[in-house]
């Protein structure tokens, strides 16, 4: 019930966004199809609840923190996302990343730098991130390597870039182990940015690299 | 009654730690281990006689779903996960339960009962099954062992009793009473026909005018034990139906 509330929302605040960055309407279902699995993952909102269900328990002060930070964040996503700012997209980065914590081993180790500099009024498409930062923890969390996840975002002169590293096993299975996710966003960056957003990936079978520049001072 | 041996397997971390908690706090339940992934849970699982695993779907690499595949036939699964899509491919292996997250104490409690009958059944199933299907008995100051199957009647005679096997009109003499012995007989395999003979139906071959001819042993069926054999006979005869059927 929450997941589908939460999409159609979402998608409304979408279509809106769309239409304020480019100026027009996009009516390709398929199109559609790609914008709504970019949202918040589901299964993210799932598996934080069940944490902090299991935190009561065992932490109420944390479990109290988590309440906070997930009704922040599904704030932002549901009533916030026209008014996105890079300060306002990043502190909702901050309490994803809190969030994606609870679901640490505790050997995965984590390393975070986040930061809007000079740049925090600016106006950036909500979300953006959070699909480099889901696949670094999903693609993190199970390597026994000793290689933290290393989460960084930094903005400069209206240039913003995120850039993440995290151990990895290559999936034999499958040629794009990142696959979907990124590509979806890359979609959805050519839209909003075109040629003003550059995003890279790299894995050399050890550590995946990720690196994401947007220049906000577009238009 | 006995434990049931548990396995918890899950990722998530919180949510683990609450099921491994449930389990530890749940009498019935010993906890075999806690693990947060399908790989590291196989050695346990394979050989560490585990009666249940709470068995989380989604997880990286190998899931529940697959992993299921592998678990003994003898080892329940009760699935757990934060999305019931996978809810209907999880019963199609034969998991014995499927548990919404966040899952209360609750609704693990009442799929643990489910385990519990499982498991009593199960247990009532092999106390049958489990008996040796040999006996071991001294003679002449050598204990022999002798399998259920090669016995074709045993005879008491006063302390002893005689046991004939199939092989070659053999047959071995013990120091035991009829009754001893009968204890640690299958009530499935043999049946007393007479206060001094016990035969194993298996072999019965031919039956003439109330004797169980073995070669050239006739068996008598006494007044005693006839009508629970004849009883046996008839649930065991087509012959007989047929004929009923046929003077209709």
């Amino acid at each position: 019930m929450l997941s589908l509330w939460v999409n159609s929302t979402v998608i409304y605040v979408m279509d809106n966004l769309e239409r304020k960055y480019r100026g027009e309407i996009q009516n390709d279902p398929k199109a559609e199809l790609d914008r709504l699995k970019t949202q918040l993952n589901p299964h993210f909102i799932f598996n934080t609840l069940t944490s902090i269900y299991a935190l009561i328990d065992f932490d109420r002060d944390q479990a109290r923190r988590a309440v906070r930070q997930l009704s922040h964040l599904l704030r932002y996503v549901v009533y916030d996302i026209p008014e996105a700012t890079l300060e306002r997209d990043l502190q909702f980065t901050r309490n994803y990343i809190s969030l994606m914590k609870l679901r640490l081993r505790p050997g995965d180790v984590l390393d975070v730098h986040i930061g809007c500099g000079d740049c925090g009024d600016l106006p950036i498409a909500p979300m953006l991130f959070v699909t480099i930062i889901e696949n670094a923890f999903k693609h993190g969390r199970f390597t026994d390597s000793s290689n933290p996840i290393s989460i960084s975002i930094t903005a400069r002169d209206g240039h913003v870039n995120c850039h993440t590293v995290n151990p990895y096993t290559p999936d034999q299975s499958s040629d794009a182990p990142h696959g979907v996710g990124l590509f979806n966003l890359r979609r959805r960056l050519q839209l909003l940015y075109g040629d003003s957003a550059i995003l890279t990936t790299e894995g050399d079978g050890r550590l995946f690299v990720c690196d994401l520049n947007i220049n906000l001072n577009q238009k | 009654m006995k434990k049931l041996r548990c396995c918890v397997i899950d990722d998530e971390p919180l949510a683990n730690r609450l099921i491994t908690d449930y389990v530890e706090r749940t009498p019935i339940l010993e906890l075999a281990g806690s693990f947060g992934s399908t790989q590291d849970a196989v050695k346990t699982v394979l050989d560490g006689k585990i009666d249940l695993v709470f068995l989380d779907i989604q997880m990286p690499q190998l899931n529940g779903l697959e992993f299921a595949k592998i678990i003994p036939a003898d080892c329940r699964i009760i699935f757990t996960t934060a999305f019931d899509q996978y809810a209907v491919q999880g019963f199609k292996v034969n998991a014995l339960d499927y548990l919404l997250k966040p899952i209360s104490y609750d609704d693990f409690l009442s799929s643990v009962n489910r385990a519990v009958s499982w498991h009593e059944m199960k247990c009532a199933a092999e106390g049958r099954s489990t008996a040796p299907d040999y006996l071991m008995v001294k003679s002449d100051y050598k204990l022999l062992q002798i399998p259920l199957r090669d016995i074709l009647f045993i005879e008491g005679l006063k302390d002893y009793v005689k046991i004939y096997l199939t092989q070659d009109q053999r047959s071995v003499m013990t120091l035991m009473g009829m009754r001893t012995l009968e204890q640690y007989l299958p009530e499935s395999m043999f049946m007393r026909i007479h206060r001094s003979y016990m035969v194993n139906l298996h072999h019965i071959r031919v039956i003439e005018r109330n004797r169980v001819v073995f070669g050239s042993h006739h068996i008598p069926i006494s007044e005693t034990y006839r009508a629970a054999f004849n009883d046996y006979i008839s649930r065991h005869s087509v012959a007989l139906l047929r004929d009923d059927s046929d003077t209709d």
